[in-house]
């Protein structure tokens, strides 16, 4: 037993999780020391504070390429934090995709961090890193890939401009398992409130960092889904160019649902505008992306 | 259906642990609380011992006056002892000279109505107590008879005999010398009243 052991019993860090442990909230892992939380895009890096309250400080936005930016804001962000930790959402070089008849073993999550092709077989890609979500009501799943190289890339900048990353996560990916979420629970009460009345068609929405994906829920099977990186900025026509096809296919009755990064989004009353009398919902609450980044 | 842990990405540490047991916390809780508890026993020593030398210094204050008045009273003891030694011999001159009072009332009782005593001296002999000089000067136009009746009441009342008896005449004034001693009723050897 080393002497840092010793002192890690007795300040009770041995009794919270490691910093980078993946499988503990983030929260847990930082109890008291203040964090940073990016979330990158194509051209485009957002950043805040997390303090050891847990409250969000300082924060903001530059236009460039992560690889540009991180060596211009690195003083910067090291001085937000108490150890250099942070937590990082790529929004960039990944893929949402909808799958069908996916295994369900136990233990497949893990298997999917560490031998994709054992997980998920033919449809496993060499340099590409997995997640995923399967819906209990169907056959189906949502999978996520990144890029092993994009993340990896990351890593090292940050690691050689003194940061230490905590987590890696895809904002866009976090949001629309929220949305999931959020839709099970309303079905769930309106089923329970007016039992055999059908909820309808879904459409889910998720915005994060100039990445849309969207998801088209009838009933309680997952229909479609579409997803683009790097395709909006502050004109968020594109993202109508992929909805509208998905809101022919589904009816005029569907009701949209919409997560973006922030409150108040120009898109409700873009899309609004483009299809009226759409039932339009925006779930977006304020620090919407960083919130799910920190399981908050 | 959320997962309460958003999915990780990164490139996993082999070597990550699981953190301890919060069941263990207590632990470093019995831990600091032994630490406190040193602390609070040594304080509490420390604070008995500072105690404790501040008694020994009272003590030892208590001694010293303690020894003071020892010396004091025993200074007092002294001269009261004095003061009783002086009483004792005070006692024993006025024990000493109450036979020699009872002569003086005597010689005076034997006196005739014209008759007066000029001057009384009584002294005893340092050599031997029993033994007592005496010198009278009488006014009296019968010195003569004068002594003798002294001289009766003396030997008669008190049972003192006297010898060396000189007597002179000269005027009016009798002076009679004698050295008398007191014997026992029922001894014949003399002995000091």
């Amino acid at each position: 037993m080393k002497l840092k052991d010793i002192a890690s019993v007795l300040n009770f860090s041995a009794f919270r999780p490691e910093p980078d442990d993946s499988s503990a909230l983030w929260s847990k892992r930082f109890p008291k020391e203040k964090t940073l939380l990016l979330n990158v895009g194509r051209k485009r890096v957002s950043w805040v504070s997390l303090d050891k309250r847990g409250e969000f400080g300082e924060g903001g936005t530059i236009e460039g390429e992560f690889k540009d930016v991180v060596g211009q804001m690195a003083p910067d962000w090291r001085g937000l934090t108490d150890n250099g930790w942070c937590a990082v959402s790529l929004n960039t070089r990944v893929m949402v995709s909808l799958e069908v008849n996916l295994s369900r073993r136990a233990g497949l999550s893990e298997m999917l961090r560490t031998n994709p092709k054992a997980a998920i077989g033919a449809k496993a890609e060499k340099g590409k890193r997995y997640s995923m979500i399967h819906n209990p009501e169907s056959n189906t799943s949502i999978l996520l890939a990144c890029d092993e190289d994009a993340i990896t890339k990351t890593e090292n900048l940050l690691k050689e401009s003194g940061m230490q990353i905590g987590r890696v996560t895809c904002g866009l990916y976090g949001m629309m398992i929220d949305l999931i979420a959020q839709v099970a629970e309303a079905r769930k009460a309106r089923s329970q409130a007016s039992p055999g009345q059908p909820f309808g068609t879904v459409l889910m929405v998720a915005c994060c960092e100039g990445s849309v994906c969207v998801l088209c829920q009838k009933e309680e099977a997952w229909i479609e889904l579409r997803s683009r990186t790097d395709c909006y900025g502050e004109d968020m026509t594109p993202v109508l160019e992929i909805i509208l096809p998905l809101l022919q296919n589904a009816g005029s009755a569907t009701h949209v649902i919409y997560m973006g990064d922030n409150v108040n989004s120009t898109f409700v009353a873009l899309l609004q505008s483009r299809v009226p009398g759409l039932q339009v919902s925006d779930v977006t609450v304020p620090q919407q992306t960083w919130k799910i980044i920190a399981d908050l | 259906m959320k997962p309460p842990v958003i999915h990780d990405l990164k490139t996993e540490r082999p070597d990550v642990g699981q953190p301890l047991p919060a069941a263990l916390r207590v632990l470093p809780l019995i831990f600091f609380a032994s630490v406190l508890g040193a602390v609070g026993m040594s304080a509490y020593a420390l604070w008995q011992i500072k105690i404790a030398e501040q008694g020994e210094h009272d003590a030892q204050g208590a001694e010293v006056a303690q020894k003071a008045e020892t010396k004091r009273l025993e200074t007092d003891e002294a001269a009261i002892e004095k003061e009783v030694k002086n009483a004792n011999e005070v006692r024993d001159w006025l024990q000493g000279t109450n036979q020699l009072q009872k002569l003086i009332t005597t010689i005076c009782g034997s006196m005739a109505q014209d008759s007066t005593i000029s001057q009384l001296t009584l002294a005893r002999r340092d050599e031997m107590a029993s033994q007592v000089q005496m010198a009278l000067t009488i006014n009296s136009a019968h010195g003569q008879q004068q002594v003798d009746q002294v001289r009766t009441a003396v030997s008669g009342a008190l049972g003192y005999h006297s010898y060396s008896d000189n007597i002179s005449n000269k005027d009016r004034k009798t002076e009679y010398t004698f050295d008398c001693t007191w014997v026992k009723p029922d001894s014949t050897e003399a002995t000091a009243p």
